[in-house]
């Protein structure tokens, strides 16, 4: 719940057998998340808890082996190796090496939860930060998931309309 | 994995290069993209789609290389697909469609461009239930030139613009049509009277050249012939429940529902 990091970074570390999660970006933004290793870690290894965080660069993480949890959050029971809340970060690069459920997931939230509960805040339909370079395989399910929804939009709190007087994008 | 991509509801996402291989039931699957209703919003563009691999040790590669969504709107363009064979496809249609509470009634058109295919002697294999409209700008998934469709097999989509030798209909799962004609959707919903609800819709078809140098009795033997029909089954959960069908344009169809003479035109 710290907000903004902009100097702020974890790189080049080791994380293996864990209990309960590798990373957990809580209220954070602007966090650099780089070249980490994790193996054989129980629930969502990468996890971005309240739907709030933003603009955080994940870059070339390698996550082994995710296990699933039954002392977590209900979704922690088909883990992911990044749990992603909030589709405006940025994910370069990164491979996601086995998991009981998921490589990465869009489990993209209608609100912000937890302690930043906001219902003017609709991270669903929020910009998509970056997403590219990433791998995945050996998984139990699949990949990439995106689940429920991920309808980006100018205005992510207010429905989709369709404005005739631009042409080269009317739809807002 | 069961699927290298797979996605719910999506609004203007596009996955661009995407390589996918080796997955047990799809490559990648899109179950819902109809927020934006026009076409080159929600889309596929430059995939490589891997059936089989030589690297994959259990010699099982992906079912289907991209199932496409239940919805409008959707576009796939400039993918290769390789090694889809013993009973796999390149594409296959209407994501979770085939449970018994899915939420549409089929026959939404997908459109495609820049298709390649190596090693992929089935190109097609249509869900449940089997409407799907496939739309090609290029001819590259139909091999009928620009503006074509492909559709599954009805019997009134034996239409002289269309091709459905059992060669065709294995490659593609149905028939497909070069661009004199085009396949629709058309949905008849809200039934008056009630009793027609939960019965099948059927079709025959009844373009002038074809029935109308016919003697009455000869008429009526093609009329009474249920192998000359095309069947709609009754779908409820369809929006307003109701029929949906893929029509190929330009041609007259007679109308029936259940095998009981009723009249569309007499009522």
């Amino acid at each position: 719940m710290i907000g903004e990091l902009h100097n702020s970074y974890a790189k080049g570390l080791a994380v293996h057998k864990g209990f309960n999660r590798a990373f957990t970006l809580h209220g954070a933004h602007y966090l650099r998340l780089l070249e980490n290793f994790v193996y054989e870690v129980k629930g969502h290894n990468v996890f971005i808890e309240d739907a709030i965080e933003t603009n955080n660069y994940i870059y070339k993480n390698l996550i082994m082996k995710t296990m699933r949890s039954y002392s977590g959050l209900n979704t922690d029971a088909t883990p992911a190796c990044f749990w992603i809340t909030q589709p405006n970060n940025i994910f370069i690069d990164n491979h996601a090496a086995g998991s009981d459920r998921y490589g990465f997931w869009y489990d993209l939230q209608t609100h912000s939860i937890g302690p930043s509960a906001n219902t003017n805040l609709c991270p669903e339909n929020d910009k998509v930060g970056e997403f590219r370079g990433n791998s995945a395989h050996s998984m139990g399910r699949y990949g990439l998931r995106i689940f429920h929804n991920m309808v980006p939009r100018e205005h992510p709190c207010k429905g989709i309309t369709y404005d005739s007087s631009v042409p080269d994008d009317p739809w807002w | 994995m069961r699927s290298g991509l797979i996605a719910e509801e999506l609004g203007d996402v596009r996955f661009n290069n995407f390589k996918v291989v080796d997955n047990l039931k799809a490559n990648m699957e899109i179950t819902s993209a109809g927020a934006f209703w026009e076409d080159d919003r929600t889309q596929i563009n430059g995939a490589l789609n891997i059936g089989a691999s030589r690297g994959n040790s259990d010699g099982t590669g992906a079912a289907k290389g991209i199932v496409t969504p239940r919805t409008e709107f959707f576009v796939v363009k400039n993918v290769r697909f390789h090694n889809f064979e013993g009973g796999s496809y390149a594409l296959g249609s209407c994501s979770h469609c085939e449970h018994g509470a899915a939420t549409d009634s089929g026959a939404r058109t997908v459109t495609f461009e820049g298709l390649e295919f190596y090693n992929v002697p089935i190109r097609i294999g249509y869900n449940a239930p089997r409407k799907a409209i496939y739309f090609d700008r290029d001819g590259s998934l139909t091999g009928q030139g620009p503006n074509s469709f492909a559709t599954p097999y009805e019997k009134h989509h034996e239409q002289p613009e269309c091709k459905f030798s059992s060669e065709i209909r294995k490659m593609f799962d149905g028939v497909v049509c070069d661009n004199r004609v085009q396949i629709r959707r058309v949905a008849f919903t809200a039934p008056a009277p009630g009793d027609f609800s939960g019965m099948p819709m059927y079709f025959l078809r009844y373009d002038d050249d074809l029935v109308g140098d016919m003697s009455n009795e000869t008429l009526q033997e093609y009329v009474d012939n249920k192998s000359n029909y095309g069947r709609v089954p009754y779908k409820l959960k369809s929006g307003p429940s109701g029929w949906a069908t893929p029509f190929i344009t330009g041609h007259k169809y007679k109308m029936h529902w259940g095998m009981i003479g009723l009249d569309f035109t007499g009522m």
